[in-house]
């Protein structure tokens, strides 16, 4: 049974229809790349599936939830479940490192501090970044930003993790480590992704399966080598810039 | 221009609906534990403490310039010692309220909005609701609430100074002895003069924070949108304390 399941999904916005019949199952354990162009509707459709935003019409199953017709209050237990790294990360700039990391255990557990501190420090370690708990978000680089917002995103061990635009905005050499770090996580196992991108290289690096979104549906869905050899006129479109 | 009148008065109605859900999201989350006290004290302090000098300065030159103003008038018909009453009147029930709601309100609500509006903007609010926290809960209620709280102290230490800057020029400029001041106001100044005052600093409080915050969580198109939320807060803010005082005030004189 999918993790995630997205049947007939349309949203537009201002009269403009941005998904138009999409659907979309991603299955326990994968981990699920998707791109496309800017305006493709890439973000709206990680927005839908973590419940920011509503479909205009269509189902969206989250972990064997319908999450559509839900409310804020009634979308915790799916949330709690699921984790997401925001583009520019959303780190909460009057928290400290490690009580961003921490937010979600003390939102949901009654941990003692000593186990929160414990497990904020073992997150921390897992995206290479040990020791800056006391840090202020405004200290910390790009791409460090970026690996605390996958160490908040992990707080409470997800099912899922959406990742939107996860190496965006960063210099090469930081793009791969950020690729690499989703890479290892994957490889740990235990856990689907979803991850919006437009870097074609991180999503072939990481993914089990990439879908490519054009004109409000996905024009090509497979394995990372049978996406390069498609001959959807989307498709090369997008590997065109590549190639070259 | 008929279809302009409409659209502006559609645009109106959803301002004012909005706002109205917020306040019924405000007062659910507000009553309903865990409740929010030290984010709440953080509140008050970042609002009350960091508001004391704008408030207390206003108060005090008021206070002085209504002495100045209305003895001059009183003194041709004899009456120069009624100028404690008239300007603890003033103070109390009219000035002291306003101006304190006015100009806390201008920095305070525009601090709201900006805070709001960049959290939303670089997606904090939204990471608080996939974290499954209720952001009206962490973020709007304390606001709120301690608006509702700074604005009636900083008006009582507003009223007090007032008087007091009155009571200065009065000695200094006018030779009337300060207890003649002090007692001619006690003489002429019930409670209810105070208390209608103060419960305008309330309502003044709900209204600034509650537009403040809708301000903040609505601000769309960047930083210049930001912008223009912010100055939106503090034109509604100001314009919706000047146009409820007067319904306040005629419903305390029914009272």
């Amino acid at each position: 049974m999918p993790v995630i399941e997205l049947v007939d999904v349309w949203r537009g916005f201002d009269g403009r229809e941005v998904l138009r019949g999409l659907g979309l199952a991603v299955e326990p354990n994968e981990t699920l790349s998707i791109f496309g162009g800017s305006g493709a509707g890439k973000s709206v459709l990680l927005r839908l599936i973590a419940g920011l935003i509503k479909p205009d019409r269509g189902s969206i199953r989250v972990l064997g939830e319908d999450i559509v017709l839900l409310d804020e209050g009634a979308l915790v237990p799916v949330r709690r479940r699921m984790g997401f790294v925001f583009q520019g990360a959303a780190l909460f700039d009057s928290l400290s490192v490690g009580e961003n990391v921490a937010y979600p255990m003390r939102e949901h557990t009654r941990w003692p501090e000593e186990e929160i501190r414990a497990r904020v420090a073992d997150r921390l370690t897992t995206v290479g970044l040990p020791g800056i708990e006391a840090y202020e978000p405004a200290a910390l680089s790009g791409g460090m930003k970026k690996r605390v917002g996958i160490a908040r995103a992990l707080a409470l061990a997800p099912e899922v993790v959406l990742y939107d635009e996860p190496t965006a905005g960063l210099d090469p050499a930081n793009a791969r480590m950020v690729s690499e770090l989703i890479l290892t996580l994957k490889q740990q196992g235990g856990r689907s992704a979803v991850v919006v991108t437009h870097d074609l290289p991180c999503a072939f690096m990481i993914s089990d399966r990439v879908a490519v979104l054009a004109e409000g549906r996905i024009a090509a869905i497979g394995p990372p080598d049978e996406i390069r050899r498609s001959e959807l006129q989307e498709v090369q479109d997008f590997l065109g810039g590549v190639r070259r | 221009m008929g279809t302009l009148l409409l659209q502006r008065l559609r645009e109106m109605t959803s301002y004012l609906g909005g706002l109205a859900l917020l306040l019924v999201q405000v007062v659910r989350n507000g009553v309903t534990p865990p409740y929010q006290l030290r984010l709440i004290l953080r509140e008050i302090d970042v609002m009350g403490v960091s508001s004391l000098t704008v408030a207390n300065l206003a108060a005090l030159f008021t206070g002085m310039v209504l002495v100045l103003q209305t003895s001059y008038y009183l003194g041709k018909f004899g009456a120069k010692s009624y100028v404690g009453p008239v300007v603890a009147l003033s103070v109390f029930r009219e000035l002291g309220p306003v101006l304190t709601a006015l100009l806390v309100g201008g920095k305070v609500g525009s601090g709201i909005t900006a805070e709001l509006g960049s959290m939303k903007a670089t997606e904090q609010i939204d990471a608080l609701r996939v974290i499954g926290a209720n952001y009206i809960k962490r973020l709007v209620v304390p606001k709120v609430a301690a608006a509702l709280v700074v604005f009636p102290l900083l008006t009582v230490i507003a009223d007090v100074l007032g008087i007091l800057g009155g009571m200065f020029i009065a000695l200094s400029e006018l030779r009337i002895d300060s207890v003649l001041y002090l007692n001619s106001i006690t003489q002429w100044v019930v409670l209810h003069d105070l208390m209608s005052g103060l419960s305008k600093t309330v309502v003044f409080g709900l209204i600034i924070s509650l537009i403040a915050c809708h301000n903040g969580l609505g601000a769309t198109g960047g930083t210049e949108g930001l912008g223009r939320a912010t100055t939106a807060t503090v034109v509604t803010a100001s314009i919706s304390v000047i146009v409820s005082d007067f319904f306040l005030t005629k419903l305390f004189f029914l009272l």
